[in-house]
This record gives structure tokens, sequence and C-alpha cells, in this order.
């Protein structure tokens, strides 16, 4: 079974897209990692960052449950939760944005041993 | 409100909603203040700062909530009225204020002060329950005393700030000719009744006339106001209107 040392370069994808989340509504980056309970926005945060991770970079639930160590049923309820939320014209037009920048942004260099875990 | 729609409004004011500011980007819009929920609305920054600009919102603890003058407009639309008004008896009329600004109203007749009182002064007591009449009675006369201060304190504001003659001309047995000069007679005798029954009311008895019978404010919250006891405020508003009906001769059979 695959663990999330066995992909650094997803970790680094998920670093960016919960900083880049973080950068657009304001709030401090904190260790959604972590498995400790968050606060309302953090938990937002880690939602934000699954979704993100699931329509930018086409992870699928499984990967992205095994990198925030999460079920892959909470990642499902995370990304359904903010899609849910697209209906409204100004949070849809914030997520279009953080998309563009994720997708432009450059991908993690794989050919050198990093340890990003 | 142009910058959210009325459906918008509506729901914000059922949801009890508040509107979070905290961070950048848009605001999230949580029912009731619960960031455990998932947001209703997203509004941008510039929307928050428009509707703070229109007065439309007051600070929370959590954020920003639709001011209650708003949320009750908003949660009682034309529409509903217009079906109350098959059931009673609804008028629109100006409300003046002493600075002179004009203040559109909507009054349900059968539900000003006054009506509510002199119904329920001819209200019978009701021996098992003990309710239904009241200690304090007010009679047709002091009613009419009453409303009649309130015909001459319209008149009297309503004249300060009307620049237009509605006379008909050829009609009412005149034509255009020295409506300036009718406005300011009209006006000058509306003062003078104004300032005559103000007189005889003296100044302590005038502000609960005003509130009561002019502004159509809650007995109550007049008594709160004037840091009155609880439900002393009948009785002066008796007092006083015994001193108009004096004042305008409105009881039966007494001449001044």
């Amino acid at each position: 079974m695959r663990t999330k040392q066995d992909c650094p370069t997803d970790i680094a994808h998920a670093r960016l897209t919960v900083a880049a989340a973080a950068l657009a509504f304001g709030l401090p980056y904190v260790d959604v990692f972590a498995h400790r309970r968050l606060a309302a926005s953090d938990i937002f945060l880690r939602q934000m960052a699954m979704y993100l991770l699931n329509t930018t970079y086409d992870f699928n639930l499984s990967r992205i449950a095994r990198i925030f160590e999460r079920d892959r049923t909470t990642v499902r309820h995370a990304c359904q939760l903010i899609e849910d939320q697209r209906d409204s014209p100004v949070f849809d037009d914030l997520l279009e944005t953080l998309e563009q920048f994720l997708l432009t942004a450059p991908a993690p260099n794989t050919d050198h041993e990093v340890e990003l875990a | 409100m142009a910058v959210l729609s009325e459906k918008v409004l509506q729901q914000f004011a059922k949801d009890a909603s508040v509107i979070i500011t905290a961070g950048a980007g848009p605001c999230p819009v949580f029912a009731r203040g619960d960031r455990r929920t998932v947001a209703t609305h997203w509004l941008s920054r510039e929307t928050v700062k428009q509707l703070q600009a229109d007065g439309a919102l007051k600070a929370v603890p959590q954020g920003f909530a639709v001011v209650s003058s708003l949320a009750k407009r908003v949660s009682n639309p034309v529409s509903k009225r217009a079906f109350s008004e098959q059931h009673r008896t609804v008028t629109d009329r100006e409300s003046y204020t002493p600075d002179g600004v004009i203040r559109n109203i909507r009054r349900v007749e059968t539900q000003s002060v006054l009506r509510r009182l002199s119904q329920a002064s001819r209200a019978v007591r009701n021996p098992k329950t003990k309710r239904g009449a009241q200690t304090v009675t007010f009679s047709a006369a002091l009613i009419e005393a009453g409303e009649r201060f309130a015909r001459d304190y319209n008149r009297h504001y309503g004249s300060a700030v009307a620049t237009q003659d509605y006379m008909a001309s050829g009609a009412d047995g005149g034509d255009r000719r020295g409506a300036t000069e009718r406005r300011y007679a009209a006006q000058i005798d509306s003062e003078r009744a104004l300032s005559k029954a103000r007189k005889a009311l003296g100044p302590k008895l005038e502000k609960i006339i005003i509130e009561v019978c002019c502004h159509d404010h809650d007995l109550a919250a007049v008594e709160r106001a004037q840091n009155w006891a609880k439900n002393s405020g009948q009785t002066v508003l008796k007092l006083a209107l015994e001193t108009l009906a004096e004042h305008y001769g409105t009881t039966p059979g007494m001449r001044h």
C-alpha cells in the first residue's frame, strides 16, 4: 500500500494549494494535515484544498485521502460541499482564479531527491 | 436595495444570516452566524461596503447582519401587504417631524393607538377572565380631541414643506391668483391653531400627545422614553386628552 511518504510531489501540490487558498481568503497558513481539532475556517481551508486538488490536478479521491490522511468519503464530502457553494458567482469567480493560478504554477521538480514530506 | 435582490435579502432576514468579514476576499454568509454550516451565500467586499453605505447592515460580534427595519420590510413584501389590505382599512399618509422631514407611512386605521384605546374603553370586562375592559376609559370626546390635534399638527408641518397649490382653477370658488398668499395664510392659520393647542396642553403633556396621536408611537415606548412607571401612560394620556377636549370643546353639551 502506498503511503504519503511515497508521493512527495503530491504533498508539494497539496501545500501549494492550501497556501493559495489561505492567501485568497486572507487566512493564516495552518497545518491542515495534522490530526487535531481545527477551527471552522481551517477546516474550510482543507476542504478547499481537497476540492482544488481534485479539479485542478485531477487527483482521485483516494489519492487526496492519502495525502491528508483522511477517509476517501471525507474527501468526497468536502468536494460536494465546495461544489455546492460554486452556485454563488462571487465564490465561483474566486475559485476560477485559484484554479488558473494553480494550473500555471511550476510543477515540482522530480529529478532531484528532495525530501518534501 | 439594488445591490442585492429582494429574494436574497428575504433569505438573510429569515435565516438571521451573518456576513463574516474577517480575512480577505469574498465574504461568506452563514445562517444564524453558524460557521459550522455551509455558507449560504458569498458576497464580494464591494457589495458588503455598498450595503454598509446604504445603512442596510449593522455590526454584530461575528461580522454584519441585516438591520431589523430592512429585514422587517423585505419579509413583509408588497404582495403580502396587498393581501392584508383586503381585511383591514390601510391608509397611506405622511408623517411630519418638527424638522420638516416627511416620512411616508402605511397605517392600519383600526390599530392606531387612539382607536385601540377607544375600542378597549367600549369593551365589557369579562367577569371570568377579568379581562377586556380598561380601568382608564377614553370617551369619544377625548378621542376626537386627539384626532383633531393630529390634524392640526399634520396641517401645520405639511404646510411648512408643501410648495404646491393643489386647488383646481375655477373650482372651490376661486382661481390661482394669490396662491402664494393663500399658502402663507393657511400656514399662519395652522401654526396659530397648533400653538394655541400646545399652549393649552403645556410643555409636559404635549410630548405624549405628539408621540401617540401624531406619530402613532406605542404607549409603552413613550413610557420607556420618558422614564415613567409601567402602564402609567394611559393615565397621563387621559389627562392630556381631557385638557385638549376642554380646549377644542369636543365634549357634548359643554361650551367654554
